[in-house]
């Protein structure tokens, strides 16, 4: 949809409604039952999306009834918010069953995470939780008659801890258990795209067999690798996923199901039950799926080793965790990028390509855990452009490199993808508002934004960057069937609501990673686990033409065209990115 | 003999390809070279489509997104007016309503001087009276908004002051003074250093009044 500046029909008597009512002092949210749940959203600016997500929660509980025989225990809450940047959803079923959905468009950051329709695939994933910790035995009935209810833990009460096990044993459950199955299933239930098939998560795996990585036990796992490992506790997602996989694989998706199934007869304490069901004790079952997983991917790497791999230099002595876009300052020669490594805040980094140290800028507050923030350069004035409280409302920042000097130009804007355009002193983003992407532009002195397009609810646009001249811009869209593709178009015409792109290439479900133009304008480079592995890509605006120019064992990003026929490049190792030269010929 | 086994062998072969283009569709034709290189295969079932996703209100959702609601949004003092009970009970009106919905009106709304006069506690008193009301939605209020001169006007401390005045406000409810806004000259007069000094002194919403209403 097409946003001309000041286009106000209604609009004051939209403000008027919408702002009067905080000054009444009663709440704004609204609540629509379905036969199950209740949709609680901001009335009116959510009401549009209120009645869809109301039918993705009913799609999703059909499947998760047919699948484990499951009734509710209560009317499930599903609360809608926009207090981020970025969607996600959480669950809960102590001491009452509650979904809460950030509507903001989801994050395609290094392909962790790939969807379809994001209402759909969030509700799919949040009621596998409601089910297999909300679902309950006789027993667990019997304590929740006796408590009245479910038993939510009360950090001033030790002991409620033991009364939430006895009405909701399976809520106690660890983070690996229960975001294993939940993925495992929305996968299922998306038709087989999601992370279960993910390449990034083949490629973590991937990666730790390259590095001979211990594989954590689960108590190390829950303990240790989700506070010290830069992926945090994404390895609970991580780890818990490939073991439910290797389950499914070598039992049956049927098992898998018995065993997160909390029916009469079955063991409350999920290790107990898991044995029960398997025969076997679960560190067993882990040990053999760590074998199972060495074996596996030993034969993914000399499948790629059948052709010759890419050769690398590293930059830097070490892995940096992770790392944001970064842009190289030529007459330095220094790689500036947003870094974010377990132990340390997350900075502004300068990397000198001549001996890989790294200087520490600046503090990121917020900074997030894979993309860390958006950054953007301007070379002349030798400004670099970031955002912070970058898992909140995003705010731009401005730090002058030479004098080290940093102030706030946006509070709150919610604008990141940000590029800076010399063609008019102009940084563009990409603004998430109410669950919408929006192109802004943000003249000098970048106070201020106007706003550019709109792109209707389910279409996510992201990963931008603009031509040289200033007059193109290239981006990845990802729509509701789940499909990414890569688009240029004209700033022009975008800004008149036309959205035919002069260069488009369809990635089927991969997703086309930080395409940026050549300095002539001729190619766009980028990233892609279009073939499984992600490797660089160059896409020829003239042609259409689309050509790999690598092929890694666990994966490259971020391409900067960097002297002839290299490329600087972003390196996956197990202990996070490393900054790379490659030479990268078709 | 071999023609004909040749011809049925042709025959049986086409038969094959149009039954299966009747089962299975005519294999789409995609943007992009991605024949070129082997996309990574991995099992995937349809997925829900556009038509599948039904949400409403989509040009409240584009003013959302807009600058100028942005700007509205964030300012105290445009909120605190746009919650005030006079304007609450002026856009119940509806020929404010329609004038509010016009494009000079709109782009007016996101100039920040626009915005400060119409937050100002002069303004909100002068949009209880119903003849102030009637002269907002007049056609010539809307062509007089969207000169940049007027809208310099209207965010004058003089201008502000002259709100106040009982006089004043019946005087923009006059039908002449509605006239004199279409006016270019008028537009520009209203901006000047002079007119502004005229508007506060005490005597000159009755001279104005008058001569207008003459």
């Amino acid at each position: 949809m097409a946003c001309p500046r000041g286009r106000t029909p209604a609009a004051l008597v939209f403000c008027a409604s919408l702002l009067a009512i905080p000054a009444a002092a009663r709440a704004q949210l609204a609540a629509a039952d379905t036969a199950d749940g209740t949709v609680v959203y901001l009335d009116p600016t959510q009401t549009f999306i209120a009645p869809h997500v109301g039918r993705s929660f009913e799609n999703a509980l059909a499947f998760h009834r047919r699948l484990f025989a499951y009734t509710p225990s209560e009317k499930i809450t599903v609360l809608l918010t926009d207090f981020a940047d970025f969607g996600n959803a959480a669950a809960e079923t102590v001491p009452r069953d509650l979904v809460t959905l950030k509507i903001a468009p989801l994050s395609f950051a290094y392909e962790t995470f790939t969807a379809s329709e994001r209402m759909s695939y969030l509700l799919n994933h949040e009621l596998v939780h409601v089910v297999t910790s909300d679902r309950a035995a006789s027993r667990d009935r019997l304590f929740r008659r006796l408590f009245s209810g479910k038993v939510g833990p009360v950090p001033d009460h030790p002991e409620s801890i033991l009364y939430m096990y006895l009405t909701a044993p399976r809520r106690a459950a660890p983070r690996w258990y229960l975001e294993g199955i939940a993925v495992f299933l929305d996968t299922w239930m998306a038709g087989g795209l999601g992370r279960a098939q993910g390449p990034y998560d083949e490629m973590v795996f991937r990666s730790m067999v390259l590095d001979g990585s211990p594989f954590y036990s689960p108590l190390g796992l829950s303990s240790e690798l989700t506070k010290t490992d830069f992926r945090l506790e994404a390895n609970s997602y991580l780890y818990g996923t490939r073991f439910m996989n290797y389950l499914a694989y070598r039992y049956t998706p049927e098992s898998l199901i018995r065993w997160v199934s909390r029916t009469d007869g079955s063991k409350a304490y999920y290790a107990s039950a898991f044995r029960d069901v398997y025969g076997l004790p679960l560190d067993q079952a882990w040990t053999d799926w760590i074998a199972f997983e060495r074996s596996f991917q030993q034969t993914n790497i000399a499948t790629i080793r059948q052709h010759p791999t890419t050769p690398y230099t590293d930059i830097s002595r070490q892995a940096l965790g992770s790392l944001s876009r970064a842009f190289l300052d030529r007459r330095t020669r220094t790689l500036y990028a947003g870094v974010n490594y377990p132990g340390t805040v997350g900075y502004i980094g300068a990397i000198s390509l001549a001996d890989g140290s790294v200087a520490r800028l600046r503090d990121i507050k917020e900074p997030r855990m894979y993309t860390v923030t958006s950054l953007a350069w301007d070379p002349e004035a030798g400004t670099l452009f970031y955002t912070a409280d970058n898992t909140a409302y995003r705010d731009l920042m401005a730090l002058d490199v030479r004098t080290n000097r940093e102030q706030m130009l946006l509070e709150n804007a919610r604008i990141g993808d940000i590029v800076y355009s010399a063609a008019g002193k102009t940084i563009w983003g990409i603004r998430a508002f109410n669950g919408i992407c929006t192109l802004v532009r943000i003249p000098f002195p970048y106070r201020d934004w106007q706003s550019v397009y709109s792109w209707p609810y389910g279409e996510t646009a992201y990963d931008l960057d603009i031509s040289p001249d200033g007059q193109l811009a290239a981006f990845s869209l990802g729509e509701i069937n789940g499909r990414q593709s890569l688009r240029v178009v004209r700033l022009s015409a975008l800004a008149a609501g036309d959205t035919t792109p002069v260069a488009r290439f369809d990635f089927g479900t991969a997703i086309p990673s930080n395409f940026v133009f050549s300095g002539d304008g001729r190619y766009l480079y980028g990233s892609s686990y279009y073939t499984g592995v992600s490797n660089i890509f160059r896409y020829e605006l003239a042609t259409g033409a689309l050509e790999a120019l690598t092929n890694s064992e666990t994966g490259f990003f971020r391409p900067i065209p960097y002297d002839g026929d290299s490329l600087l490049v972003f390196r996956y190792t197990g202990a996070g990115f490393v900054p790379s030269i490659v030479h990268a010929a078709p | 003999m071999m023609a004909r086994k040749v011809l049925w062998g042709v025959i049986a072969v086409a038969a094959g390809f149009i039954v299966s283009f009747v089962f299975f569709g005519v294999p789409p034709v995609e943007f992009g070279t991605s024949g070129t290189i082997g996309a990574a295969k991995r099992y995937q079932a349809e997925q829900i489509s556009k038509s599948d996703v039904k949400t409403g209100d989509t040009e409240l959702q584009a003013f959302l997104q807009s600058d100028t609601f942005q700007k509205i949004a964030s300012d105290k003092a445009a909120r605190t007016a746009l919650t005030s009970k006079e304007f609450r009970t002026a856009v119940a009106d509806p020929a404010v309503r329609a004038a509010l919905a016009t494009p000079a009106v709109a782009q007016a709304l996101a100039s920040q001087a626009v915005m400060q006069a119409l937050s100002s506690a002069s303004f909100q008193q002068a949009m209880a009276q119903q003849g102030v009301q009637a002269a907002l939605a007049s056609s010539a209020f809307q062509q007089a908004i969207a000169s940049s001169a007027f809208q310099q006007a209207l965010a004058s401390q003089a201008f502000q002051q002259a709100l106040a005045s009982s006089a004043f406000q019946q005087a923009l409810a006059s039908q002449a003074f509605q006239q004199a806004m279409a006016s270019q000259a008028f537009q520009q007069a209203l901006a000047s250093s002079a007119f502004q000094q005229a508007l506060a002194s005490q005597g000159f919403f009755m001279q104005a009044d008058q001569a207008i209403a003459r």
